[in-house]
């Protein structure tokens, strides 16, 4: 420790005399060829001078920012020695990279520099670590090699702002006492194994170890940055039309990046014992990407302390940089700081500051709702809070890792406080990948209302106590229309809805204390001033009624031509949703481009959904996996399987099954949900299995019935190769989906928003009078199979919800109390929309 | 060259290597990257690790300054069946510049229904050669067919226009 405090004072004396001689000092500038591929050598501009081999200079804000804003553009390459003004410590070793972490309890928190908090390299255009040059760190700004060295230094400073977030955490939620409510972040602290909370990966000897994340900021992308949490690498890109512009030259950028790296590391905090990970966000449009975004956004303003995003690179030539508060002067003048003129949702989802009026469906539009209130929510706790913004940052940027671990918890036992075997979150382990990242994902709902918990159980009700109340918290949300929910949550149901807070509080969590509070903390809804709910029942298909003479709204789009279904799939296999293509049933090579469906295709269907509703409906989620909808003939899984009814469909004539209104619900009822997704035990099929969405009409002399595919495998005497689904399915009989199967990676779609009285395609078009892009997350893919005699009619039970629903995640029998998460594989929680159609040559 | 010239030489070099290294080394020993050994979970129920390495892949592991960089050795057997059948599946749902890659990296046994199946994770790494972007995932397959059963940590891009977001257009 004394050598440390030496040593920093040693750096200290440096960096003053260093910063004296700069004064009167310009760098020597080097010119520039204008080819990305031809940036300088590092040799150091500065050769003459001995500024410590530890050092280098560095650009700690983006040359706009530098310029005071200046966002002209410019012919020629701009001398980026004019912005790398200040020295600053990189490391004491040989390369750049390190993946160390202070084991010293004593000193949690990283204040001095030398002591390393994290486990991260960054690598050259070679892929190799960058070694020191002869003026050790110090290399032309200009060059490739300073901007690596720029981007360790500010990933540094990222790694320490993200373990100081994780000890003001640790502190708040499993340290500091009373605690109200189970955390969902891993116990054992980080003044233990700091490591161990890092993103992490299981070593030979099934140690767990620290995934390093690695940076290239010479990366050769196009117009891009990413992040790949596969590979946890972060891929800097240039700018195709300036190539010695890269995004790696902008700090926002930087920590918008690593951003999303600590999301990932968030997310998985308890899932080591897994083989596969959650991810927040997938496809081209979801709520949970969106705020993924946000939340990267936001760790760019805690690094910056700036209100906007990117003004370098995505800013001056792209036109994408993003304000992250109302008071940026990239807003319209009809966005200001008040309470009555916020970017709210749901009206500004999709909002871009270049093109107010148009209606693009992109989750960095839509986060910026969930920066602007992170970020106002900051400046409101240390305002009211008596703590510095600094500090108020890192609590919830803690609190935002909490939140997250639960969403993300594959365990299914939300907190390692849980000393029983009952599981609290996402279902059960089975199942948990499936509830956290299709059935019941991070959306806006899910996460305000476990973020908003968080904030009151330790902010309200233990930090700031009588300074930032819960009307304070509720007012903010409501000002940005996310007072979405109706209780904080709080009470503990299990998840197959037998246990809560009240019959096993005490006995499961014995280190929380809920003897102070309530059971389940209701929302004040006086406070529920501008956040707008409404019934399920307000979203459904166009009927014919709903159509005249002037306006013809087709109920779905089929898209077929194989064309664009090919490009589709492709696209969905880079962005890691790869389907498994039947053997020879079913095939782009089928399709026939006539919008219709037809034998063989692979058709991609959107349902155009209508909100009869006066209020705009947000985060659409439309799911097609499997779900309880069926029941066994006399409860007996030797028996056929017929479908259950739901708002009157099937009829009782047409095959539909109703309980009994006597007999209590129980297994095998139709409103009887399973408990585990229809998982049977060895020996014991389950009584409640989940199936396909589509059923087929099967038209006999007297009747018209709607019957599984597998019966009417059977009864036509299909044999099994004929049928589209894989070895595996085939033996389960009850999920076998012969003829009309749902491509596996699509098993759910995403709305952004449908405004009031309109259809989503009408929403998208707004007053636009061409085409409109459609994402393919709007979009669910079916196989259909080639030996479906044409006039086939299939009627496929998809499940709709949206998140400013007011019955679809809340039980009004329960006092309001979220629906327990076993009803997800069912009915209750969602709109049945009944989408019938006729296959067609 | 005398015999104890020669030793002296090398002791020489061996003092200087000692010399620089200790010299460099951070000063803090105890700071080795922790394990997370000490904490306790309890498996996951759905996924019981078989092999920690695949059966039929040599891997090479080389331990970097702090240890946790792994490569796959490219001197490695022939791929399974199922890693075979995968990629030859994935190869087909993609358009004709675009090239996949499928490595093979653990075994793992999965509870299906009533039934236990062996699952295989692997990285797939999707190319494309006329916009020169790659794409790397996780997946885990079935190990007797190759079909995909799950995938995650797709990347996140910044601009997914460049990807083909927009195909179908709506009138």
């Amino acid at each position: 420790m004394e050598l440390l405090h030496k040593k920093y004072l040693t750096y200290l004396l440096l960096n003053i005399s260093i910063a004296s001689v700069f004064v009167a000092c310009t760098p020597t500038e080097v010119g520039q060829t204008g080819n990305r591929s031809l940036l300088n050598s590092g040799a150091s501009n500065g050769g003459t001078i001995n500024y410590g081999p530890d050092t280098a200079l560095v650009m700690v804000s983006n040359p706009v920012v530098a310029m005071g804003g200046n966002k002209d553009r410019v012919s020629s390459p701009i001398d980026l020695s004019r912005f790398a003004t200040t020295r600053t410590f990189i490391n004491n070793f040989t390369k750049l990279e390190v993946c160390e972490f202070n084991t010293d309890s004593s000193n949690i928190i990283p204040i001095k520099q030398g002591n390393y908090f994290g486990c991260f390299g960054v690598l050259d255009e070679k892929n190799e670590y960058l070694a020191r040059g002869s003026n050790g760190w110090t290399f032309n700004a200009n060059s490739s090699e300073f901007l690596q060295v720029n981007t360790y230094y500010h990933m540094q400073k990222a790694a320490d702002l993200f373990m100081a977030s994780l000890q003001s955490l640790y502190d708040i939620v499993h340290i500091s006492e009373p605690r109200y409510f189970p955390g969902a972040y891993p116990i054992n602290g980080i003044d233990v194994n700091p490591g161990a909370y890092w993103l992490t990966e299981l070593g030979n000897d099934s140690s767990i170890l620290p995934k390093k994340l690695l940076l290239k900021p010479v990366c050769n992308i196009e117009n891009n940055a990413a992040f790949s949490p596969a590979t946890f690498e972060i891929c800097f890109g240039y700018l195709k039309d300036y190539p010695t512009l890269f995004m790696a030259q902008d700090p926002s950028v930087i920590y918008h990046e690593i951003g999303h790296a600590l999301v990932e590391s968030f997310m998985n905090a308890r899932n080591d014992q897994f083989p596969y990970k959650a991810t927040l966000g997938s496809l081209f449009y979801d709520e949970a990407g969106a705020i993924n975004e946000g939340i990267a956004d936001y760790f760019a303003y805690l690094m910056t302390k700036r209100e906007s995003f990117g003004e370098w690179a995505l800013g001056k030539y792209l036109f994408a940089d993003r304000p992250m508060s109302e008071a940026s002067s990239l807003h319209p003048a009809f966005i200001r700081n008040d309470p009555n003129a916020r970017i709210s949702y749901p009206d500004f989802i999709n909002f871009n500051v270049y093109a107010p009026t148009v209606q693009t469906e992109d989750i960095h539009y839509t986060g910026q709702i969930v920066s602007h209130f992170l970020v106002r929510l900051t400046k409101d706790i240390s305002n009211k809070c008596n703590m510095s913004v600094d500090n108020s940052g890192k609590l919830i940027f803690g609190l935002i890792g909490e939140t997250l671990s639960e969403i993300g918890d594959l365990t299914g036992k939300l907190s390692d406080h849980n000393q029983s075997e009952t599981l609290y979150n996402n279902l059960n382990p089975d199942q948990s990948f499936l509830w956290s990242q299709v059935v019941n994902p991070g959306n806006f709902r899910r996460f305000f209302k476990i973020f908003s918990r968080n904030i009151f159980y330790n902010v309200v009700a233990k930090r700031c106590l009588t300074t930032y109340t819960k009307d304070h918290l509720e007012a903010a949300l409501d000002e940005y229309g996310l007072l979405l929910f109706s209780t904080y949550d709080d009470n503990l149901t299990s998840t197959d809805g037998v246990a809560n807070l009240e019959s096993n509080g005490e006995e499961d969590f014995p280190n929380i204390d809920f003897s102070s509070r309530l059971p389940l903390n209701p929302v004040e809804l006086n406070n529920r001033q501008k956040t707008t709910l409404t019934t399920k029942d307000s979203i459904s298909l166009v009927t014919a009624a709903q159509n005249t003479q002037n306006s013809t709204r087709p109920i779905a789009y089929i898209f077929d031509r194989a064309s664009d279904v090919n490009k589709a799939l492709s696209v969905m296999t880079f962005m890691g949703k790869p389907h498994n293509p039947s053997s020879s049933v079913a095939g782009t090579q089928f399709n026939n481009g006539n919008s219709r469906v037809s034998p063989g295709e692979i058709v991609g269907i959107s349902l155009n959904l209508l909100n009869n509703s006066n209020v705009a409906m947000s985060g659409v989620e439309i799911l097609a996996n499997d779900w309880d909808h069926t029941k066994y003939v006399e409860k007996d899984p030797t028996q056929e399987l017929k479908p259950c009814q739901f708002n009157n469909f099937p009829t009782e004539a047409q095959g539909g099954m109703v309980d009994s209104t006597e007999d209590e619900l129980t297994d095998g009822d139709c409103g009887y949900t399973t408990r585990n997704n229809g998982k049977s035990e060895e020996d014991n099929p389950s009584l409640d299995p989940v199936t396909p969405i589509c059923l087929i009409e099967y038209r006999s002399a007297n009747s018209t019935q709607f019957i599984t595919q597998e019966k009417f495998r059977k009864m036509n005497g299909i044999g099994l190769h004929e049928c589209i689904n894989s070895d595996a399915e085939k033996n389960a009989e009850q999920n076998n989906e012969c003829l009309v199967k749902v491509l596996d990676p699509s098993q759910n779609a995403f709305f952004s928003k449908i405004d009031p009285q309109k259809t989503f395609a009408e929403t998208l078009k707004g007053s636009s009078t061409s085409s409109v892009p459609l994402n393919s997350s709007s979009v669910v893919f079916m196989e259909v199979n080639k030996w479906i005699t044409p006039g086939t009619t299939f009627v496929c039970r998809f499940r709709v919800r949206f998140n400013n629903c007011s019955d679809c995640y809340e039980n009004p029998e329960l006092e309001n109390d979220d629906f327990a998460d076993f009803e997800y594989a069912g009915a209750k929680p969602f709109k049945v929309i009944d989408f019938k159609f006729v296959v067609i040559d | 060259m005398k015999h104890w010239k020669k030793i002296l030489i090398v002791a020489g070099t061996l003092s200087i290597v000692v010399f620089i290294s200790t010299h460099f080394a951070r000063k803090d020993s105890s700071t080795k990257v922790p394990t997370r050994s000490s904490v306790q979970f309890e498996s996951a129920n759905q996924i019981m690790p078989k092999d920690s390495h695949h059966h039929t892949l040599q891997e090479k592991t080389t331990h970097e300054e702090h240890g946790n960089n792994k490569t796959v050795s490219s001197n490695q057997t022939p791929l399974s069946n199922a890693v075979m059948k995968a990629k030859k599946n994935i190869q087909q749902t993609l358009l004709g510049d675009m090239q996949v890659k499928v490595t093979p990296i653990s075994l793992h046994q999965w509870r299906d229904h009533n039934k236990v199946i062996n699952v295989e994770k692997v990285l797939i790494e999707v190319s494309s050669k006329n916009n020169k972007i790659s794409s790397s995932y996780y997946a885990m397959i079935n190990a007797k067919n190759g079909k995909v059963i799950r995938t995650f940590g797709a990347p996140i891009f910044e601009n997914k226009d460049l990807i083909g977001k927009n195909i179908f257009y709506i009138k």
